[in-house]
């Protein structure tokens, strides 16, 4: 586990800013859900925190260690990204995508060693994946496909883990797997992770702490209760909201409003 | 005392033979020095022109590898073969242990002719570029073959037709030639073509005469506006396509050569191959152009 | 396949003697009628008495057919190895090493080589037709950098553009060309090896195993790059040296095989697919397998090319692609690609 410690950074890829004035600290072992609408920097800031991108202003530390300073190879160790589910076009097999995990802590042409495998099958039996060892990734569906990148996240024997929209290509009960799986790695492996994501209800239910970004700048952090309210998720995303509780759980949970309607108390009433 | 004399006079013949026998190194027609056996009895041709001109010399059996498409005089076909005179056969050649190659820098590609010598073989090349360019082909063939006597029938003969159609021709009215060689696109002879001289030589004015390449082509237009009294056009098919040729010039009647009837089918290898049958050619042209030639030549 | 150095030994050393036994069967055929056991008297002749004078069998199978089967698995092995990379750099199967406009700049410097009179055994012809092809890289090259990076989209777009224009300009030359030359471009624009020699195998060698060597030395690095750029950087590859590195060497190593043979197709395209096919697309074991089976490939070719309709030669390029097409539509059905 390690700590993102995020001061004051500010990012633009031409002339306007995408990401302005944004401080934030992710402790030891928090999971953070990552929301806000589209072009507020989501994922600008993701590739930053994984040294992707270097900020013009301001500067991030990983466990103390400035981020800009540090090697690729040793930022590879520590943090581990999850992309998008996406289509490969060349027949890799599962185990050795995993393995590719490895890949920082092995010298230019060395192979891979006996205990590289032992990671990999770990990290394949966490995300029950060990079955697909052989086959071509391009054979898995979407779900299964993103089992074996975290499983090569893992491999990497990292200490914190970032997440792109990672279910927005899933179905439900994948959506579901996924948080599970990776709230499972966050306590039971103490890892730091961050997961960008399009699903509030979902980061409310499974994160600790939610980001809520509008327009490249922090709208409100905090604990899913403390972000996920009515005057906060309609004001950032510009649209009607209702935000109540799971009736199972108890996390808030937010459910969309038509614009022809109106909500006093607890009844619906039509109209303009 | 009798029988140590004809052995001693028969010694002496062997060794004078075999001082005989021995290389010679020539310079050939594109500056090469070459050196050829004495007399060579493994000769191969790369092209079909060097093929009927080697036939002409008398030099049948010494032949042992001709190009592809040598198919005049007819025992030439029973040849080997070594490949189209553009891409001929590097194996080939080799294997049939030659002692002389005949090449032509008009077609055989000259890293060919580098590769053989760079391997020890003798190649000599041969660049005739007009009708007594021809003639001196045929020459040096003859003496680097030991043939000189031959040569000289040879040449001599073809010379003397040349020299009675040109006495014919001085002075007379030269008619404009259009000489068509391909059909699409149209494609005539200018400057430096085989066909060219035997026209002039003929008596003739090559509409095309004045163009620096040697095939160059010519548009429908062209030639109308030219307005050649004689139009030529040959032809590789020996059958009798000779009709059709001949028939695509029939509407443009604004051609003097049209409306004169004055439009031939010549076959090609009399007038596009530097051979010994170029001589037929000239005067087959000779005799378009000048009817009254025509008679005369056919009564000798 | 999970790739270790004993399996790449292994099944490298397998490839290795297929392509001995393509090069021997090669010296056994050909125009001339000269056998399996002329080629080992020939070459034991060769190994323990080389100061004998060859009669006309050890001139064709030393002199003619050696070097040729030589070069031709030298320029199998390039294309191969430049196929590879150039797929892995465009993240597509389906890219052949003369996508980024080598191909054309080559043939504009071949063409015009021969136009101006050289000779294409001559030293002049590999160093115009290379020259062209450097320069065409430089071209595109410069074009396709976006700031410091290399934008791949860019890198293809210019590529293709160049391409064009240079086919432009080398089609207005063959329209004036003259029949000797035109035959003489024509055979050079299909590919051929009737000109090989010593001389233009050790001109390339170089060249050909410096850059194999050098790609090869990327070889997980490629690896990763076809998962995908970010991947591969925050898996903590330089992807931008690696394309810059990709780019250079493959289109170095495709210039000096085709400065020697001709425009070639098919090879680069095919073979790597082929292998992939059927030993898996990890670059460690790909490469070198790649350049062992294109060397043999086209050693194949080519002696089909000069036996098949001796003692006419046909263009190599033509027997690559009558048995590559068929072959990749196979491939294409048999698996999805």
């Amino acid at each position: 586990m390690a700590s993102i410690d995020v001061r004051k950074i500010s990012f633009r890829y031409t002339d306007q800013w995408v990401i302005e004035d944004l401080s934030f600290r992710a402790e030891n072992g928090e999971f953070w859900g990552i929301i806000g609408p589209n072009g507020s920097g989501k994922t600008t800031l993701l590739k930053i925190l994984h040294g992707l991108f270097n900020p013009q202003r301001g500067r991030v530390f990983i466990d103390g260690e400035e981020l800009r300073r540090m090697k690729r190879s040793d930022i590879a160790k520590k943090i581990a990204v999850v992309p998008q589910e996406h289509q490969i076009n060349f027949p890799f097999t599962s185990l050795e995508v995993v393995l590719m995990g490895r890949s920082p802590y092995l010298g230019r042409l060395q192979f891979e060693g006996k205990y590289d495998f032992e990671v990999a099958e770990l990290a394949m039996k966490l995300t029950n994946t060990l079955q697909f060892a052989r086959r071509p990734i391009s054979e898995l569906s979407g779900g299964e496909r993103q089992r074996v990148f975290i499983a090569r996240a893992l491999a990497q024997e990292p200490e914190i883990i970032l997440f792109d929209e990672p279910t927005s290509n899933l179905d439900i009960n994948h959506q579901v797997e996924f948080y599970e799986l990776t709230s499972q790695l966050n306590q039971g492996k103490n890892l730091t992770i961050l997961a960008v994501s399009h699903d509030i209800n979902l980061a409310s239910e499974y994160c600790r702490k939610i980001l809520l970004l509008k327009a490249g700048r922090i709208f409100k952090m905090g604990s899913p209760r403390e972000v996920v309210a009515e005057e906060h998720i309609s004001r950032a995303y510009e649209s009607r909201v209702l935000v109540d509780e799971n009736p199972v759980t108890g996390a808030p949970r937010i459910t969309l409003l038509r614009k022809d309607m109106s909500f006093i108390g607890n009844t619906e009433v039509k109209g303009k | 005392m009798g029988r140590i004399c004809w052995k001693a006079l028969f010694f002496t013949l062997l060794l004078g033979e075999i001082a005989l026998s021995a290389d010679r190194v020539v310079v050939d027609e594109v500056g090469r020095r070459v050196v050829v056996p004495e007399r060579p009895c493994r000769i191969i041709s790369l092209s079909p022109s060097i093929t009927e001109i080697l036939f002409s010399l008398g030099l049948k059996e010494q032949i042992v590898g001709v190009s592809n498409h040598s198919d005049f005089p007819p025992q030439a076909v029973v040849k080997p073969r070594v490949g189209s005179y553009i891409n001929p056969s590097l194996e080939r050649t080799i294997s049939l242990n030659p002692d002389l190659i005949v090449a032509t820098a008009a077609g055989n590609p000259r890293e060919f002719v580098e590769r053989m010598e760079s391997l020890g073989l003798s190649v000599y090349t041969v660049f005739p570029k007009d009708f007594d360019g021809i003639l001196r082909s045929i020459s040096h063939i003859a003496g680097i073959t030991g043939r000189e006597h031959w040569g000289a029938m040879v040449v001599g003969e073809m010379a003397e037709r040349k020299e009675r159609i040109l006495q014919f021709t001085r002075g007379r009215n030269k008619p404009k030639v259009f000489l068509q060689i391909g059909t699409a696109p149209i494609v005539t002879v200018g400057r430096g073509s085989f066909a060219n001289d035997l026209i002039s030589l003929a008596g003739g004015q090559n509409i095309a005469g004045g163009e620096t390449i040697k095939y160059p082509r010519y548009s429908i237009e062209e030639v109308l506006v030219k307005a050649p009294d004689v139009i030529i056009i040959t032809s590789m098919d020996h059958a009798a396509d000779a009709q059709e040729l001949m028939g695509q010039w029939y509407r443009w009647t604004t051609i003097p050569a049209v409306r004169q009837g004055r439009v031939f089918v010549i076959d090609s290898d009399l007038v596009d191959l530097p051979s010994p049958r170029i001589i037929d050619g000239l005067e087959a042209i000779a005799g378009m152009l000048h009817p009254e030639l025509e008679e005369l030549l056919r009564k000798r | 396949m999970i790739v270790n150095l004993k399996r790449i030994i292994g099944i490298c050393f397998l490839l290795s003697c297929l392509l001995v036994g393509a090069i021997m069967v090669s010296l056994s055929l050909g125009a001339a009628n000269v056998g399996t056991a002329e080629v080992v008297r020939v070459l034991m002749q060769g190994v323990t008495d080389p100061g004998l004078t060859a009669g006309p069998e050890g001139l064709i199978i030393l002199s003619v057919r050696l070097p040729r089967i030589l070069l031709a698995g030298l320029v199998g092995a390039a294309l191969a190895v430049a196929g590879c990379s150039f797929q892995a750099l465009l993240r597509n199967p389906l890219a052949d090493p003369y996508i980024l406009g080598v191909s054309s700049g080559s043939a504009l410097g071949a063409v015009s080589a021969i136009l101006a009179g050289l000779s294409t055994a001559s030293f002049g012809m590999p160093l115009a037709s290379f020259s062209g092809a450097i320069v065409t890289v430089m071209l595109v090259f410069h074009v396709g950098r976006v700031g410091w990076g290399l934008h791949t989209n860019t890198l293809l777009l210019a590529g293709v553009i160049i391409s064009a224009f240079f086919s432009a300009i080398i089609m207005f030359l063959i329209s004036v060309a003259q029949n000797d030359d035109l035959s003489k471009i024509v055979f050079w624009l299909m590919g051929d090896f009737s000109f090989s020699n010593y001389r233009f195998i050790l001109i390339i060698l170089p060249y050909v195993l410096g850059g194999i060597g050098v790609l090869y030395s990327y070889a997980r690095g490629f690896n990763l790059m076809v998962m995908g750029e970010e991947t591969a950087i925050q898996l903590g590859i330089d992807v931008e040296r690696l394309k810059k590195v990709a780019y250079i060497f493959a289109s170095l190593i495709t210039a000096a095989a085709v400065s020697v043979c001709g425009l070639i197709g098919f090879v680069g395209l095919i073979i790597p697919h082929a292998v992939r096919i059927l030993f898996g697309p990890d670059h460690r074991l790909l490469i070198p397998a790649s350049a062992l089976v294109g060397a043999s490939f086209l050693i194949c070719s080519d002696t089909i090319a000069r036996t098949i309709a001796a003692p006419t030669e046909l263009p190599v390029g033509a027997v690559t692609a009558t048995f590559g097409a068929p072959f990749f539509i196979y491939l294409l059905k048999r698996r999805r690609v």
